[in-house]
């Protein structure tokens, strides 16, 4: 009986996603994308994106649940389905057409076109809470996801809803939600900057250092669990680590007066970084484990800001070895190298796109430094910012489809996130200027 | 500019001088005796010219040949000989304070030394020869346009283009170190031209052995 009820689950699920997928194959057909054949692949990179209408009603408090948490909980979980991109949000109350005691109803919700239906059930013992959401196919009343978390309402409301927002992405996309990822970044606070750390919404910010001293770039293991960063700490620049229980290493590297732009390995294992040790900014390899180094750059041009490709195989970094600032590629053992960037003259800041198909960098374009996505299949080149100010450190949100950076649009520097098209623009950050975000990856369970 | 126009002017006051020199000197000798290099007559000793006036007034002087017997009066000497007294006494921190070292600028996304940059390098050079009592850090700095990584490693080279340049002018290279503050510490904030020329330089702080 359980075995079939879940057979059931699984196979609407399946049909979920396949929707999906014939969804944006449509889509795909319709904006005559030159590949062969279209998959759900071509799609989440493509240009063409479509999205799946889904109704998320109010969420329904059970007895005395005291109604600013119902309503939190229903409007974080709202927010994050929203910015993730893949749906199209009917309103709450479908648009004064479905009557108050049927916001519920699965068939009311497929006569305005709903497909899908998010409900959400909050429940409060004292502050203790419980959390329930159901995802409804609306044709057949299918449930294909039914799940419950408690929390305590002090402290755990977003969490709540970002945790059940990434499960309904999970259900009707087949693929992580980043509801509950963080963006790490650098906040001045008088003469310093220290580390800092917020929801990728930009809410719950927390501080992690206390130098007061410069620390810079953070940067993030793809476990989420550990950030390496710069910090002036010491007599001279160094790579630090810190782990989310606090712990805190010093990297040894071998020597030199300038130790920075550490990026992790996608195995964790590994750091690039750059070093001035043989005179010059060059860029080794640091392995964890057993503490070897291996200098993978050799020249007498600044090479810096190394970013891993997600395989692991390959590291973009900035190098003027050409006689201005651009953007090349080299095998993770320094072979293979070659330009990527021939565009203007000063490129930079290289970030490889979690799904490996494209590299983010700044480029310098009328004076104003503008955030360039190119597409390593086609070779094509977009602009994706513009406006006021300059735009700078732009790093992917695990979904490949979202950036962030820091921009000084506004006045002083501030981290903001955008879709990767350039639409959807969030401010995140206010008061003291920031810089040097990095987003983090979806922490695996 | 200005001040590259302001040491021509003074190098052309110094030629005068040496050319006024070598025709009093040739005018004193008995005919057909050539001045070899070398020669004991003396070019005058280097009372530093202060203006084109002095200049024109050595001109005059050999014009009439005449000599003044009026001596110029010891300005300054005083004070510099002060100054090295209390140098002898004073910490590496008050002298950063007053800042006896003076600080090289370098144009946009570059590390090469103008002539400005090479006659403050000369300067600093010859202060740390004759103080070898202190160590040096030079302190490489970027204006804030571009990335945090590039600029950190560019505000390195600048710091080891200097090192390299101060060792062939003699510092031992074993008083020298380098750091790089990238765009952290500007001297100015703002932007525009003139903030980010102020700010696209290296700054050199004398440390106590």
């Amino acid at each position: 009986m359980i075995r079939s009820a879940r057979i059931a689950r699984l196979g609407a699920r399946l049909v979920a996603i396949l929707t999906l997928a014939l969804f944006f194959t449509a889509q795909d057909a319709r904006a005559q994308q030159p590949s062969g054949t279209p998959s759900i692949e071509g799609v989440i990179t493509g240009e063409a994106r479509s999205r799946v209408s889904l109704a998320v009603p109010p969420a329904l408090a059970e007895g005395s649940t005291p109604t600013a948490w119902v309503a939190e909980i229903g409007q974080v979980l709202r927010d994050d389905l929203e910015f993730s991109g893949w749906f199209g949000l009917l309103d709450a109350r479908g648009e004064g057409r479905i009557a108050a005691d049927r916001l519920q109803d699965p068939a009311a919700w497929r006569d305005v076109g709903a497909s899908y239906l998010a409900t959400v059930n909050v429940a409060a013992e004292g502050t203790k809470l419980r959390v329930q959401v159901r995802v409804i196919e609306t044709g057949g009343g299918t449930v294909l996801m039914d799940k419950v978390w408690g929390g305590d309402a002090s402290r755990d409301l977003r969490r709540l809803a970002h945790v059940a927002s990434d499960a309904v992405v999970e259900s009707l996309t087949g693929r992580p939600g980043i509801a509950q990822t963080r963006i790490a970044f650098v906040s001045r606070r008088g003469e310093a900057k220290e580390v800092y750390l917020m929801d990728y919404d930009g809410a719950r910010v927390r501080r992690l250092t206390t130098t007061n001293t410069i620390n810079l770039a953070p940067a993030w293991s793809r476990d989420a669990r550990r950030l390496t960063f710069l910090s002036f700490l010491g007599r001279t620049p160094s790579i630090y680590l810190l782990d989310e229980t606090g712990k805190v290493d010093l990297l040894h590297p071998a020597g030199g007066e300038l130790n920075a732009a550490p990026d992790f390995s996608p195995d964790g294992g590994t750091i690039a970084f750059s070093s001035d040790r043989d005179g010059n900014s060059e860029i080794y390899l640091y392995d964890l484990a057993s503490r070897r180094e291996m200098r993978l750059t050799s020249h007498a041009a600044i090479d810096t800001a190394p970013s891993w490709s997600p395989s692991g195989r390959e590291i973009a970094f900035t190098s003027d070895r050409s006689g201005t600032p651009q953007i090349w590629i080299m095998a993770a053992d320094g072979s293979n190298l070659r330009r990527l960037t021939y565009e203007g003259r000063y490129n930079e800041s290289a970030a490889w796109s979690p799904d490996g198909t494209r590299i983010a960098f700044v480029s310098r374009i009328a004076g104003r430094f503008e955030i360039v996505i190119k597409d390593l299949t086609t070779g094509k080149e977009t602009i994706v910012t513009t406006g006021n100010g300059n735009k700078e450190n732009p790093r992917w949100a695990p979904d490949a489809r979202h950036l962030v950076f820091s921009s000084n649009r506004e006045g002083i520097y501030q981290i903001y996130t955008m879709r990767d098209d350039g639409t959807g623009l969030r401010r995140l950050t206010r008061g003291d200027a920031s810089y040097t975000p990095d987003w983090s990856p979806v922490r695996p369970n | 500019m200005s001040k590259s126009s302001r040491t021509s002017r003074a190098k052309y006051a110094w030629l005068l001088i040496v050319v006024a020199a070598i025709i009093a000197g040739a005018a004193g000798c008995p005919s057909g005796t050539r001045l070899e290099p070398g020669d004991a007559t003396p070019a005058p000793e280097p009372v530093q010219p202060s203006d084109r006036d002095s200049a024109a007034a050595a001109t005059a002087t050999e014009t009439l040949g005449a000599e003044g017997f009026d001596e110029a009066p010891l300005t300054g000497v005083e004070e510099d000989l002060a100054a090295a007294g209390d140098l002898r006494s004073m910490t590496a921190e008050a002298l950063n304070a007053q800042g006896v070292l003076g600080t090289v600028y370098f144009g946009y996304d570059s590390f090469a030394f103008d002539d400005a940059a090479l006659a403050v390098l000369a300067e600093n050079a010859a202060w740390l020869r004759t103080n070898p009592r202190f160590d040096i850090i030079v302190e490489g700095h970027c204006d804030d346009r571009g990335s945090t990584e590039y600029n950190l490693a560019l505000g390195s080279k600048r710091a080891n283009a200097i090192r390299d340049h101060l060792v062939r002018l003699g510092v031992d290279v074993a008083r020298i170190g380098t750091k790089s503050f990238g765009e952290e510490q500007p001297a100015v904030t703002g932007s525009g031209e003139d903030v980010w020329a102020k700010n696209r330089r290296a700054e050199f702080i004398l440390a106590d052995r």
